[in-house]
């Protein structure tokens, strides 16, 4: 995959994210907020669009607020995040579909140009170079998929 | 956890670093004496240019005092420290190995057998949480995941102390907050032999939020102006009164 690594939303920046909000005692303005962190308007959108994709924040009107899973993941160690982490991103349609794709292939596998031409039908609304980023990015962190460079190909990720 | 015994665990005595520069003398270091205690957190701030970074490596023995003495464990240091495990600003990685092949380097350069790398190797991918990028290249990874890099492999070598330089100005601010605290973590996880770490740095709120003790070096050529101890409980909060009155009295030292 090639590409800049930051057109998506990194887990390292959303916990951070979760970590502001809990120091401005749990929410705060959706504006403002973009204002003090410095943060473009569209790059903000994304990253509190992600959070809330995964339950760690909601956004009422203008306002953004710490759900309680998004409390409960900054008391937890490294490895108490990625497997709430992957909990939640196993709840995801878009990694729902994948997975099943994947997982009707005999080898478990698809080329990467296959899965975002079946993104493109299946999530027609969505950005499918971000999906596919996201894919692999939030996919190997939650040790859900794997992805070969060399040969382009996402598979299941199915531990050692 | 600060050892009990009188003799400071790592020890730099009088210590002075002179580079010629095109012939000339340009002294980086004059004078610097500093103790650190086994189980400490302290950092190193200081003005831009003054001799952090030079201070770091003469700490890991990786040049030498022109003068001067440093004492690890008692015992006068000549070469390079191999209890010292190195966390890079620029993240350091080699772009044509993947997360697994660079965590491991650390461990192929001492020799170690095969069978100890693997297992090294995946406890520390996994302790950082990098469990699922093995086979990642670094262009495909965002900076905190590069950074998480630099610290499997500098934890897997499996040292005493940890000397970081800056280990987060490469990377934004949110991913900051999040790596900050996975390192405390790390630091207080009794599984790591990590137990001392030395950090530079040139956010002072970075020092007192991670640090026991601040050490206030002087504009080149530097030395120890002073020491603050930093005494608020973990996890600390930068809302805490105490923390700005830290802040502006180093910033003032500083200044
Ligand atoms: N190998 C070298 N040869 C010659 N001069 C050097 C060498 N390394 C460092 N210096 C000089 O020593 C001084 C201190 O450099 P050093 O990199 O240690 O400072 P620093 O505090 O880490 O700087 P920064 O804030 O930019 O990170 C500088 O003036 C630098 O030019
Ligand atoms: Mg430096």
């Amino acid at each position: 995959m090639e590409g800049d690594p930051d057109q998506y939303p990194g887990i390292s920046k959303i916990v951070g994210l979760l970590k502001v909000l809990a120091e401005a005692g749990g929410g705060g303005d959706l504006y403002q907020l973009g204002v003090d962190l410095h943060l473009e308007l569209g790059e903000e959108l994304q990253l509190v669009r992600a959070a809330e994709s995964l339950g760690f924040v909601q956004t009422p009107g203008g306002d953004i607020t710490l759900t309680d899973l998004g409390r409960d993941i900054l008391k937890k160690d490294i490895n108490g995040r990625k497997k709430l982490i992957r909990e939640r991103i196993l709840t995801l349609p878009v990694f729902q579909a994948v997975l099943e794709w994947l997982s009707k292939e005999e080898d478990k596998s698809l080329p990467a140009e296959k899965i975002r031409k079946r993104l493109r039908e299946t999530f027609p609304q969505e950005d499918p170079e971000g999906q596919f980023q996201i894919l692999v990015n939030w996919g190997r962190y939650a040790e859900l998929f794997g992805y070969r460079a060399d040969r382009e190909d996402l598979y299941v990720d199915q531990g050692d | 956890m600060v050892s009990m015994d009188k003799s400071p665990f790592l020890r730099l005595l009088d210590v002075d670093r002179v580079f010629s520069d095109q012939g000339r003398m340009n002294p980086a270091i004059r004078g610097l004496s500093l103790d650190v205690s086994e189980g400490e957190f302290v950092s190193l701030v200081g003005p831009s240019g003054c001799g952090k970074s030079t201070l770091l490596r003469i700490l890991q023995g990786l040049i030498a005092p022109t003068s001067g003495k440093v004492l690890y464990r008692d015992v006068l240091q000549t070469g390079v420290n191999p209890d010292m495990g190195m966390v890079f600003q620029g993240f350091a990685l080699y772009p044509w190995l993947n997360v697994w092949e660079n965590v491991s380097l650390g461990l192929v350069a001492r020799g170690v057998d095969p069978g100890s790398i693997r297992r090294k190797v995946a406890f520390y991918i996994d302790k950082v949480g990098l469990e699922g990028y093995e086979e990642a290249y670094p262009r495909e990874l965002s900076g905190g995941m590069k950074q998480r890099v630099g610290l499997a492999r500098a934890l897997c070598i499996e040292p005493a102390i940890l000397l970081m330089d800056e280990p987060f100005s490469n990377l934004d601010a949110l991913t900051t907050l999040t790596l900050r605290d996975e390192v405390l973590m790390l630091w207080k996880d009794p599984e790591m032999s990590v137990r001392t770490i030395v950090m530079v740095t040139h956010i002072i709120e970075e020092a007192i939020l991670m640090s026991d003790r601040v050490v206030v070096l002087a504009r080149r050529p530097t030395h120890v102006v002073e020491e603050i101890r930093v005494d608020l409980p973990r996890p600390r909060d930068r809302r805490d009164p105490e923390f700005d009155r830290l802040s502006d009295r180093i910033f003032s030292l500083i200044s």
